[in-house]
């Protein structure tokens, strides 16, 4: 078995749940049109009309917030705690963690709220037997999560979790084994300290970009982060902006696909998911930010090709929620 | 291949910035800030190519000049042009831009030709009630056998950020 991963949330910021008027206006759309195509073709099956939906059309890209699993053969990981983990931990309830005999790991890359607010929602910390171990580069990950657990912005106090909550201060560029999977946090460029993840398993690489602003953009200005993007197989990288709001958005730490892209063409990278989807973006902003990207990235190919530079192979697609993908 | 550089020099009431080599991570605008100035004329003919990365730094930079800097953009080739009618917002707004490259095909010939297209002869912008004019990009001849060449680009997007 390879290196598997799993999107349970990949909007940025806060959830962005559907209104019954948007998915009311999306059933419409799907219906009259398949109305108007078995005009056309009689036989037309409603799920052979569907699979030739664009994707976002169908089903959109979700509205979780930041929650990826990791898979090996002999170990799962969790990075970031957004309202996704829920769903994963139902998930997980069906194994051993649902009979409080089961642990997880879980790294943070940073405490802003969408990457912590699903915790207490996580079903398994609250089975007396299970073992949760939380990782983080910062100092303050105990302070930050016992703070979640707090009256009034919430009914159960940490000491009443059943679950043992275990912390692990985790050091800057320094590699942490997990059996087979080693994991080594490089720093992001974000407002708060964020810690991006390198994970290796069985000579396949895994680069966690998520947030960042992508300040640093050359190789000197990425100096001992810059291993975090060199020649990784698949990358999940902030996309929450269209590029023209990346450059009016200084400072707010999220980034384009377009610097994504560049960044991938530059450093090897052979796969890149597009995350952190704008709460305020529509499927419909969201797939336009992506058609502008793929016009972008031809006229890049088209000049590598025309300067004699290797055309670029890199695969890459704004991600969507419960996508799952082997590295 | 050029070195990435900026050439700065000082014209009446401002500055000529004549870019050279890719517009990428590696080319500095941070020397820039805060020049004064009232005209400012980007010479764009010697940009070999360009990337989000290096346009990103440039437009950060267009973006702090004072509103009143009249801003100008020269000489355009190809891949500035294509990266304009792209990333939406790169022209900053009330920029002009006075020359740009065309390219054609003269199918006599069998050769391809770049025309520098300038503004007030062969083009003008969409301005306010006055619609985009490219009439008279439609129609050039070939420089060396005179047949009317083809514009060897689709119109609708390569003249896009011509329009408002």
């Amino acid at each position: 078995m390879g290196l598997y991963l799993k999107l349970w949330g990949v909007r940025g910021s806060l959830p962005a749940p559907y209104t019954p008027e948007y998915l009311d206006s999306k059933v419409s759309h799907l219906l009259t049109g398949y109305a108007e195509q078995l005009k056309y073709r009689p036989k037309l099956s409603a799920k052979e009309y569907l699979d030739g939906v664009p994707s976002f059309k169908r089903w959109g890209y979700g509205g979780h917030t930041a929650c990826v699993e990791i898979q090996s053969s002999k170990r799962r990981l969790i990075i970031d705690c957004g309202s996704g983990i829920r769903g994963l931990g139902d998930s997980l309830c069906l194994g051993d963690l649902g009979m409080g005999r089961g642990e997880v790991h879980i790294l943070f890359t940073h405490f802003h709220w969408d990457h912590l607010m699903g915790l207490p929602f996580f079903a398994p910390i609250f089975i007396p037997g299970n073992k949760i171990h939380l990782y983080a580069v910062q100092e303050d990950l105990e302070e930050n999560i016992r703070a979640l657990f707090v009256k009034p912005r919430f009914p159960v106090s940490f000491s009443q979790l059943g679950a043992e909550i275990i912390f692990h201060k985790l050091e800057p560029r320094r590699t942490i084994e997990f059996d087979d999977i080693n994991v080594t946090p490089y720093m992001l460029d974000h407002p708060d300290p964020c810690w991006g993840y390198k994970v290796e398993c069985n000579g396949r690489t895994y680069a966690h970009c998520v947030d960042t602003e992508c300040t640093r953009m050359s190789r000197e200005e990425l100096g001992p982060d810059l291993e975090l993007y060199n020649n990784v197989d698949l990358m999940l990288f902030d996309a929450q902006y269209s590029f023209l709001e990346a450059t009016e958005r200084i400072n707010w730490g999220h980034s384009s696909a377009t610097l994504g892209i560049d960044l991938a063409i530059r450093e090897g990278v052979k796969r890149v998911l597009f995350v952190h989807h704008d709460p305020a973006a529509s499927d419909e902003k969201i797939d336009s930010i992506e058609a502008q990207s793929r016009e972008y990235f031809g006229i890049v190919c088209r000049h590598m090709g025309e300067n004699g530079q290797r055309d670029s192979k890199i695969a890459w697609e704004f991600a969507r929620e419960g996508l799952v993908i082997e590295v | 291949m050029t070195d990435n550089q900026i050439e700065l020099i000082h014209i009446k009431n401002g500055f000529r910035f004549i870019i050279r080599g890719r517009v990428d991570e590696s080319l500095s605008f941070s020397s820039l800030y805060n020049l004064g100035g009232q005209y400012y004329e980007l010479d764009l003919a010697e940009v070999e190519g360009a990337n989000s990365m290096g346009l990103k730094s440039w437009l950060l930079w267009l973006k702090s000049l004072d509103a009143a800097v009249a801003l100008r953009f020269l000489n355009c080739p190809r891949v500035i042009v294509e990266q304009l009618n792209t990333l939406k917002g790169l022209l900053p707004l009330g920029a002009i831009v006075d020359s740009f490259e065309v390219p054609f095909r003269c199918e006599v010939c069998q050769q391809e030709h770049v025309h520098l297209a300038k503004r007030g002869v062969d083009f003008l912008e969409e301005q306010g009630d006055r619609p985009l004019d490219v009439e008279n990009l439609l129609k050039k001849d070939c420089p060396k056998c005179h047949s009317p060449m083809d514009l060897d680009t689709i119109p609708q997007k390569y003249f896009l950020f011509l329009k408002k």
